[in-house]
């Protein structure tokens, strides 16, 4: 099966939250997954492997998409709480400083070039600490699968109308 | 030399097989009959059949509707026509002494005429001025030098009914310059015709044969001397003979033939006679604004008077099938069909539009298209309002399209300045038009068929949101496509998605206030 009719079915992310919340009782995977600074870390490294990899088997992913989920197994090792709604939405009203400011650091991830995964994965890990450690589900793995315009477009699309009115 | 369009074979017809030949003016009927006129050109073609519509209507008028459609499944035979036609051949002499056809009666030397190469009857040839200027680009002088008799009578009338203006007293046709023709459209030549041919008795009277007298003096203006208009005279249908719409001849023009030397530079034909030149005069008959054309489109307008549809570069997109097929719903200012359309919306299936889009004198494009005719079950008065309000909704819609395409890609500064009809947002309005035509034509249908009673409100309302929704969809598809596809840098991303949330919210206001768009639930 491909990442894309993955995402379709709906045991999909509830195993990747279950796997998440499985993340609190298992300190040394979540450990290793945060030390991973890039996206091609986070995938070549054993705790992504046998951890996440290992509880998606049953829908047979392809190495590169694999590779794609990486980014968000990750960046979810950052998070210390998982919200509803668009991630970019999370970031609109959750973001550290002043709405400006917050434009600023999201332009930074309009920036990031096409499929230049391992910024972008920086990028993201950061928008989680500006957040207090929130994170969510929502358009990571779907609009990170493919940088460029139309994921772009669609992470701004929920970005800026759910900024508060300064 | 003698050349009589009653009697000539000059008028190029397509037959069934495929093979075009040069048929008399009574042989559009017969036992095989042709399927269409077949010109080397679409302005002839036009014309053509509009002068043959004439001559039915002026020389062989059905009397009553009921009479009309009897000969619309049974045609004339040829001899019927032949006689009928014949009877006018002394008023359709091309050449030899005048009077002749759609040609100044008195112009002599003492006049002081303009001599002219035969290119210039030719709507579409570079004028005077732009041959002085050295303008003439794209089409350049001296391409046509020769025209058979055929051609020259065509290029003669073509220039009469459709004139545009150009300089000072070059008059426009009755109908203003480049008109746009509307015939409805049958399966043989001969039904493309009767179609449009008007039954006599009715409002404005067309009063069938009418006498010599009358025919030379109200009727045909080439058989009197032309009413001139030095000091801008008008001429208003009172003075003439309701006829004399078909024949109306604003120039004032001789044709000089000479003994051909060359094939006719249209058609390629050789003919021993050529015309190769002309003489012209300006302030011949000057129309008063009064006049509405059997054939043409007008609006109409409150304390106005009526005004004539012209060819347009944009006639074939929907918004102007109502107008010139059912017409628009009174109100201030509509658009009424041609008497020949309301006539013919029974008995046809398609509307022919053809004419000129002209810049003056400068002729920018011809335009023709095939309008369908849908037959409508109910009352024509509340389909007309029904559609009209679709188009409406979706001039809207595009209004709103362009508008916020332009907050998404021009920047502030800029915005004061950039035209809302440069390229890209004249292009995207016209997408629009065209990404939702096939959606319309198929809802019109749809409502077409609906008969008239309280059931079909449910249909009717189902029908409007269907079409809203069509409308958002193809709003957001252009917005993505034009803003979207050139990429979008990070600091302009935020006037793109204001943008487009403005483009969904304003939309869904405009459609909810039409009814084509589901209201908000009351909590």
């Amino acid at each position: 099966m491909t990442l894309t009719d993955a995402l379709k079915d709906d045991g999909f992310s509830k195993t990747v939250e279950a796997w998440w919340h499985s993340l609190e009782n298992d300190r040394g995977q979540r450990a290793e997954l945060r030390r991973a600074r890039s996206r091609t870390e986070a995938y070549v490294s054993p705790a992504y492997r046998n951890g996440l990899a290992k509880k998606l088997a049953k829908f047979k992913l392809s190495e590169p998409d694999l590779e794609r989920l990486a980014l968000a197994a990750g960046v979810l090792a950052n998070a210390r709480t998982l919200c509803k709604g668009h991630f970019a939405a999370v970031f609109a009203r959750e973001g550290k400083g002043s709405p400006d400011m917050r434009d600023v650091r999201f332009r930074k991830l309009l920036a990031v070039g096409d499929d230049e995964y391992d910024e972008l994965y920086g990028v993201l890990v950061r928008f989680v600490r500006m957040c207090d450690g929130k994170a969510s589900l929502g358009g990571l793995i779907r609009d990170t699968r493919h940088w460029n315009d139309a994921a772009r477009m669609q992470w701004a699309t929920e970005y800026y109308p759910n900024r508060p009115k300064a | 030399m003698e050349y009589n369009l009653m009697n000539e074979p000059w008028l190029p017809a397509i037959f069934g097989d495929g093979r075009t030949e040069w048929i008399r003016p009574w042989e559009i009927v017969g036992d095989d009959p042709p399927v269409a006129l077949n010109p080397q050109r679409p302005d002839f073609r036009a014309a053509l059949m509009e002068f043959l519509v004439g001559l039915l209507q002026t020389a062989f008028a059905p009397e009553s509707m009921k009479a009309r459609d009897e000969l619309l499944k049974n045609p004339p035979d040829r001899e019927t026509l032949r006689s009928a036609f014949t009877a006018h051949a002394p008023y359709f002499n091309l050449f030899g002494e005048r009077p002749r056809f759609m040609q100044d009666l008195t112009m002599s030397d003492a006049d002081k005429p303009v001599r002219n190469g035969v290119g210039a009857l030719l709507i579409e040839q570079p004028g005077a001025i732009t041959l002085r200027e050295n303008k003439d680009l794209f089409i350049k002088r001296g391409q046509l030098k020769t025209l058979c008799p055929a051609c020259a009578a065509a290029a003669l009338h073509t220039l009469q009914a459709f004139a545009p203006s150009g300089g000072r007293g070059n008059r426009t046709s009755m109908r203003g310059g480049g008109p746009l023709s509307t015939l409805a459209v049958g399966k043989t030549l001969w039904e493309s015709l009767w179609l449009n041919v008007s039954p006599s008795k009715g409002e404005p009277n067309f009063k069938a044969a009418p006498g010599d007298d009358e025919l030379k003096t109200r009727v045909y203006p080439w058989m009197s001397p032309t009413r001139t208009s030095d000091k801008n005279e008008q001429v208003h249908p009172d003075d003439m003979h309701p006829l004399h719409a078909f024949w109306g001849m604003p120039r004032r023009i001789v044709l000089r033939e000479t003994d051909a030397t060359a094939p006719c530079d249209i058609c390629g034909r050789t003919h021993p006679v050529a015309v190769r030149e002309f003489l012209s005069r300006p302030n011949g008959y000057n129309y008063g604004p009064e006049w509405v054309h059997p054939l043409t489109p007008y609006t109409i307008e409150e304390g106005k008077p009526p005004l004539s549809i012209k060819g347009r570069s944009n006639i074939e997109a929907y918004g102007n099938w109502l107008g010139v097929v059912y017409g628009e719903p009174d109100g201030k200012r509509f658009m009424r069909p041609a008497r020949c359309v309301r006539n013919a919306r029974r008995q046809s299936r398609k509307v022919n539009v053809a004419g000129y889009d002209m810049d003056n004198a400068k002729a920018r494009e011809w335009c023709e298209h095939l309008f369908p005719i849908i037959p409508v079950e109910g009352d024509t008065a509340a389909f007309s309002r029904d559609v009209n309000n679709m188009v409406t909704a979706a001039d809207q819609v595009r209004r709103i399209l362009v508008g916020t395409l332009k907050d998404a890609l021009v920047n502030e500064a800029g915005k004061n300045q950039a035209k809302i009809d440069s390229d890209l947002f004249k292009n995207t309005g016209n997408r629009f038009w065209s990404e939702t035509e096939a959606a319309f034509y198929e809802c019109a249908a749809k409502l077409a068929a609906l008969p008239d009673n309280d059931e079909d409100l449910a249909e009717r309302d189902a029908l409007r949101l269907a079409w809203g929704g069509r409308l958002l969809r193809a709003a957001k598809t252009l917005f993505e496509d034009a803003a979207g596809r050139i990429g979008i840098p990070p600091e302009r991303m935020k006037r793109y998605v204001d943008a487009r949330s403005q483009l969904i919210a304003f939309t869904i206001k405009k459609l909810r206030d039409m009814e084509m768009h589901p209201q908000k639930e009351i909590q």
